[in-house]
């Protein structure tokens, strides 16, 4: 045993790590895109543009395109907008309840925007929505007076799901702030209407970008919310044209290649907005975070105090409340149609989720993937990021494009990549199984836990790893002992980051499932195309309820973590 | 008419008392520091008088009008106030140019242009920026960022110009450098000035005047000379410079080493119990030489061991032991000095004295004066 | 106890050549400093010696054996060298006590003895009683002791200390500095210290070595040798505050140039300068001054007096030629020598140095 050990140390430590993660990053991300390219720009071994060119000038495909971008530019504007002015409200005003109003106005991370369609659906939808029949009958209008399967309800949707993001980027910054740059042009005698105007908002502006921009890239990626509230009504995305074109050819290859072809146009849009957010981010990076903590400039309200108390409360319920409420109501109907009274409400379609077999297997699925897909991606990305920031090789950068470029890979385009490469083509074939699932979200989520280990393992510095091998320790003993002790709770945060969107995932799984692999977002998503409104509500509801105590009981774990490495990183600001 | 009056001004955050009943006043073009250490409330007095704190009690004055007052609910917002400042982390803004920076003030107050070029070229020139004007606060150094800082809080030709540890942020050498600046353009453009810091040297090289701060209690205010010469209590003494606290014990006029049959001095001040302080800087210990010890006119100095010699280039650093008191000696490097292990004879020079008891922080400065003998022992 | 050399090492970042053809040579037991500016090489140096860097061309030697050269290195954890760090190093997931022990952990030591090592190491930092603290809940000087301890435990015959007490304040590096003499002391250990700061360098080493931006060493000596026989300009530049005249020899006697002036100082060069151009450096503090003139002195108006607390700093005038000077600030007081600006005083300067047109001293 001893000496089983002692010819382990001599291993090159470095060289296992190196080999390992190029081999992942190859294998898991590298080849799915390289064929997804090929597959779109190659014809029987012949590079063939004309292809490419006839495919995109099908009306089918530039509308989808067309409305991928405009959708994508409305969600943005009004995201940002909105996002921006509550997150200054919360900052930098006297609204009362802050902490509360801080809350809420993250909830809408927690519920999967498909899930929000849906109940938007059962509420709007022009001829059987609940809302539309209420306003009807309360005002004697002729027509539904709101329809929410239109591009203008896409947006206003997506804009309501994504607006979290500009949300929590800008108030942070704002929180971080340095309030001495606002006091010293208060000094200057600018009232704090022109501090807000001069000095605030520009500066505060690389995060308002940087959550703008991450919200048009989530909105070109997304599923759900057009698929719901626009494929009946002939408005196709990127995203959902592909998912058309899959499921109606069943599978063939033509319609594959398409897909690829429509691929491209995405990933290269993510790259570019990527890029863009890189340029505006390095551009503006101002040194605006404070050291001491001081008590920031607030500007007081007076008599606009309540009224916008009033406006966010509604803002709140209409986000949370109301499509909350809605969907349990529905999946407690008898039947759907019916009006909300009690004779017609029953907790039977809840009690019937967990025995109907394809319900019960979807949770079951959703689980172990997510739980068992969290630990790989966790573990690789930590050993991956550990090659990026600790050592030094040539053509490190490829490693580092590789550890980033699933960031800009929609979950559409992963799983046609991971379609293309897990399907026979290397005498591998995963088609239908759960594993293709399994391989898709670690491809999905590996850019994540890179980004989320290299931020932890920046923090241990290099010298605590050699003051280790100045004590007598091998390479090995100091990962185990000092590196690994130190990122443990970076790495457990990793871990439930991943495991709560995988397990509510739609957008990837839709294009991947077979019969038996059904997942949670794709058991509600076809019991809602089937046309059993009622079950998948009922299950949407289970899966809120999951969620949301799967999440709260997950965030006082990580803050208890948190705590800890708070006081770990607090040397770093010792006072002598 | 003073420039700026505090009259009793007061603080309180919960329970503590950040500030207690302070009360000074600032004539035109001084420069006057308030010296102490991190907590003592200098900070906090600064940023009433800047108006981000209002006073609880008290009332402040600039130029005999009231800017502040707790009796008479009143109260100038920061914006109004036409002062300076200089904060320690420059708070320089990063967006506009060094030129946008120091105009920014003079737009706001919708100055006329001619009226803006001339001060901000006027203020760029005196703080060595005009080269810079055009270019972003993030490519200049640390030095350079409070320059322009204070290029800024000079444009407008403020009433009083405030300063809240602005050298803190920057290395030693350019602390040094921008000490002298400072009080430069102070006497240039005849500012008056008021200057927060805890580093007492940067307080005696700047200030006219200089108010020493603990616990929120004033406990000196002074020449910076004076404050050095004649601390008025142990916790001054100390903070002002290096010291030495040899505990004495009195008998018939001569304070004998605590623990030791040595006589220290023999003009103790006769008001002293028979226990007392007595406190001397390290420079002003000198060794004497065989020729000086005279047992008949009882010139004996006091015996002690040199047990720690360091050589710091110009000066010499030296540990000694009296009985069971450690002294610490500076000499100019060329100077004889005894080594390491040696026995020496050594002489106080210049000493001070003080009650035995630590007087408490909060009470008032005017008790705990201290009783001053200079001669040779 | 054992000797350093580094021989003939070359060390290059990409084109960035960092060290070329150096050499050196430490005793064993001794406290030796190696002082210059940031980016000298000096830290370099000190990881070639620990095992973190290796060398493109030449050797380094412990004592007898050789730990590195091009082909062939020992990792550091075979080299038995205790290293300080400038950001201490402390893991923050161990106690004071597991850091201090770790090193005994790894090498095997039984689990009573590592006890009373540890022991003995805090006793020597003057940290006992801190074992079960962690390090969030040390001050930095705390934490540099544990540092401290921690390298010490394994009684290296070679310490190594990177900058250790520059993040600490003024106060406490002075406490550490002496600290760390007496360990040195106490264990006889050969001590490499590199810095910057030519403060803690000259209180601390018995040999002082002054390298400049290029990795060039100009001097090797004892402290006060180098403070006060300087090899040349860069060494008496940088170990303190100094006066640089150019100057002009002619007659035994400098003078300098200022603006079109010609401006005579009553100084006697050395011979060797005679007719020559150079350099004419004094300290602040040699520079006497009086009320009253006699012939050894020069008349200057005082333009700047500032009080920086035990010290007095002046700027003076001598016909155009600026002149600072210190005092200590109550041997100034005694001398009733707290001028105001404007007044005429008469200066003299004890044993000035003289350096030739290329920087070198002379006699």
């Amino acid at each position: 045993m001893k000496d089983l050990s002692k010819s382990l140390k001599k291993i090159d430590v470095s060289t296992v790590i190196l080999i390992f993660s190029i081999l992942i990053l190859v294998v898991i991300v590298a080849v799915p895109v390289l064929l997804i390219f090929l597959t779109a720009f190659f014809e029987n071994g012949k590079f063939n543009i004309a292809g490419v060119v006839k495919v995109l000038s099908d009306p089918n495909t530039y509308n989808a395109l067309l409305n991928s971008f405009i959708i994508a530019a409305g969600t943005t504007l009004l995201s940002t907008v909105v996002g921006t002015f509550f997150a200054w409200l919360v900052a930098r005003t006297d609204l009362p309840f802050k902490n509360t109003m801080k809350a809420l106005f993250l909830v809408p991370f927690m519920l999967p925007s498909f899930i929000g369609a849906l109940a938007w659906k059962v509420l709007l939808s022009p001829r059987s929505g609940y809302l539309n029949k209420l306003m009807i009958s309360i005002f004697g209008l002729h027509k539904a007076p709101i329809d929410i399967m239109s591009m203008g309800g896409i947006i206003v949707i997506e804009s309501m799901y994504l607006l979290p993001f500009v949300f929590l980027q800008v108030e942070g910054a704002l929180e971080r702030m340095d309030p001495t740059l606002e006091e010293s042009a208060r000094i200057s005698g600018a009232s704090l209407f022109t501090i807000t105007r001069k000095i605030t908002l520009p500066l505060v502006m690389p995060s308002i970008l940087a959550g703008a921009l991450l919200v048009a890239l989530y909105s070109l990626s997304h599923f759900g919310v057009p698929s719901i509230l626009g494929t009946e009504k002939g408005i196709f995305t990127i995203p959902t044209k592909i998912y058309e074109r899959i499921y109606a050819s069943g599978g063939s290859f033509s319609a594959i290649r398409v897909g690829t072809i429509l691929a491209t146009i995405l990933v290269i849009s993510a790259a570019l907005i990527l890029k863009l957010q890189d340029v505006l981010l390095k551009k503006g990076q101002y040194q605006v975070i404070a050291g001491k903590s001081m008590r920031p400039v607030v500007l007081k309200l007076r008599g606009l105090k309540y009224p916008l108390l009033i406006i966010s409360f509604i803002y709140i319920f209409i986000t949370i409340i109301l499509p909350t409420v809605t969907i349990f109501l529905v999946g407690g109907l008898k039947t759907y149609g019916l009006p909300f009274q009690l004779k017609y409400m029953t907790f039977d379609n809840y009690l019937k989720i967990f025995q109907w077999k394809m319900t019960k297997d979807a949770i079951w699925n959703s689980l172990y993937l997510s739980l068992s897909a969290a630990l790989v991606t966790m573990l690789a990305g930590t050993m991956i990021s550990y090659a990026i920031v600790k050592m030094n090789f040539k053509g490190k950068f490829i490693l580092q494009f590789l550890g980033v470029l699933p960031y800009s890979l929609p979950g559409t385009v992963i799983a046609l990549g991971v379609i293309l490469t897990w399907s026979g083509r290397f005498g591998i074939n995963l088609y239908n199984t759960a594993a293709i699932i399994f391989v898709a979200y670690i491809a999905r989520y590996m850019a994540f836990a890179i980004k989320s280990s290299s931020a932890s393992l920046s923090q241990v510095s290099d010298s605590l790893e050699e003051a280790a091998r100045a004590c007598g320790a091998t390479h090995w003993q100091t990962l185990k002992d000092i590196v690994l002790p130190l990122i443990r709770p970076g790495m457990i945060s990793a871990f439930f980051l991943i495991f709560l969107p995988a397990l509510r995932e739609l957008t990837t799984s839709v294009l991947l499932y077979g019969p038996t692999t059904r997942t949670i977002g794709v058991a509600i998503y076809t019991l809602n195309e089937d046309g059993e409104t009622v079950k998948a509500a009922a299950l949407a509801g289970i899966a809120l309820i999951i969620i949301f105590v799967g999440e709260t009981l997950i965030r006082k774990f990580l803050a208890k973590l948190e705590q800890r490495a708070v006081r770990v990183k607090e040397i770093e600001n010792v006072p002598a | 008419m003073s420039q700026l009056e505090l009259k009793e001004v007061t603080k309180r955050f919960g329970e503590v008392i950040a500030v207690n009943r302070l009360s000074l006043q600032v004539e035109k073009g001084e420069c006057f520091t308030f010296l102490g250490p991190s907590g003592c409330g200098k900070t906090t007095t600064l940023r009433m008088i800047a108006g981000f704190e209002d006073l609880d009690e008290g009332e402040l004055l600039v130029e005999d009008s009231l800017y502040s007052s707790s009796y008479r609910k009143f109260y100038v917002p920061p914006e109004k106030r036409e002062f300076g400042m200089v904060f320690q982390a420059f708070a320089v803004w990063p967006h506009l140019t060094v030129k946008e920076n120091v105009a920014f003030p003079l737009r706001i107050k919708h100055r006329p242009s001619s009226e803006i070029e001339s001060r901000v070229k006027m203020a760029l020139t005196s703080t060595n920026l005009m080269k810079f004007k055009d270019s972003y606060p993030g490519r200049l150094s640390g030095g350079e960022q409070q320059r322009i800082a204070l290029a800024r809080a000079i444009a407008i030709n403020p009433k009083v110009m405030l300063l809240d540890e602005p050298l803190s942020n920057l290395d030693a050498k350019l602390r040094e450098e921008m000490r002298f600046e400072i009080k430069a353009l102070q006497n240039r453009f005849g500012f008056t000035v008021i200057y927060v810091t805890h580093d007492q040297a940067e307080a005696m090289a700047l200030s006219d005047r200089m108010l020493v701060m603990n616990y929120g209690v004033v406990q000196q205010v002074g020449k910076p000379l004076d404050i050095y010469n004649k601390p008025a209590n142990r916790f001054v003494f100390s903070f002002i410079g290096l010291s030495n606290f040899i505990p004495v014990m009195i008998k018939e006029g001569d304070a004998f080493i605590e623990g030791t049959k040595q006589i220290a001095s023999h003009n103790v001040p006769r008001e002293l119990g028979p226990r007392a302080v007595m406190a001397c800087r390290p420079s002003d210990i000198t060794f004497m030489p065989i020729s000086e010890i005279d047992e008949e006119k009882g010139s004996l100095g006091v015996q002690a061991l040199v047990i720690r010699r360091t050589y710091l280039g110009d000066i010499v650093d030296l540990k000694v032991k009296v009985g069971s008191v450690d002294l610490r000696i500076q000499k100019n490097a060329r100077s004889p000095c005894p080594r390491e292990g040696e026995s020496c004879r050594i002489r106080f020079n210049k000493v001070l004295w003080y009650p035995e008891e630590y007087p408490k922080e909060s009470q008032n400065m005017t008790e705990n004066q201290p009783k001053t003998s200079s001669e040779a022992s | 106890m054992a000797d350093l050399k580094l021989q003939q090492i070359k060390k290059a970042f990409g084109d960035h050549i960092i060290l070329d053809r150096f050499d050196l040579h430490i005793r064993s037991g001794e406290c030796f400093t190696i002082i210059g500016p940031s980016g000298c090489g000096k830290t370099i140096i000190l990881r070639l010696i620990a095992g973190f860097e290796t060398p493109d061309a030449g050797e380094v030697l412990i004592g007898e054996t050789k730990v590195a050269d091009t082909h062939h290195a020992l990792p550091p954890e075979e080299r038995k060298i205790g290293v300080v760090f400038q950001d201490y190093a402390v893991w923050p997931h161990k106690t004071v006590y597991g850091n201090v022990a770790y090193p005994l952990e790894i090498a095997g030591v039984t689990k009573s003895d590592i006890a009373k090592r540890v022991h003995d190491a805090l006793a020597l930092v003057n940290l006992d009683g801190y074992e079960m603290r962690f390090p969030y809940q040390l001050s930095g000087g705390q934490q540099q002791r544990v540092a401290l301890a921690r390298a010490l435990v394994m009684r290296p015959e070679i310490l190594l200390l990177d900058e250790p007490l520059t993040n600490l304040d003024a106060n406490l590096r002075e406490e550490m500095r002496f600290e760390i003499k007496e360990i040195q002391k106490a264990t006889g250990a050969t001590i490499l210290y590199v810095t910057h700061d030519q403060e803690v360098a000259m209180a601390l080493s018995d040999r002082l070595a002054v390298m400049d931006e290029a990795g060039r060493i100009h001097q090797i000596d004892t402290p006060e040798i180098i403070y006060t026989h300087p090899i040349d300009i860069f060494v008496f530049k940088f170990l303190g505050i100094s006066n640089i005249i150019s100057i002009k020899v002619s007659e035994h006697f400098a003078s300098a140039k200022i603006e079109d002036k010609t401006v005579e100082l009553p100084f006697v060069a050395p011979s060797s300068m005679e007719g020559k151009e150079g350099i004419l450096g004094f300290r602040p503090m040699d520079v006497q001054i009086e009320r009253k003139g006699n012939s050894a002195d020069f008349p200057a108006i005082a333009t700047r007096v500032t009080i920086l607390g035990p010290i007095v700093d002046y700027l003076f005038d001598f016909q155009g030629i600026p002149i600072r000077a210190q005092a200590l600030t109550d041997d100034a007081l005694a001398a009733d020598l707290i001028l105001e600006p404007g007044e005429k005083v008469f200066l003299s300067v004890l044993e000035p140095k003289w350096f030739n047109s290329e920087g070198v001293a002379q006699q």
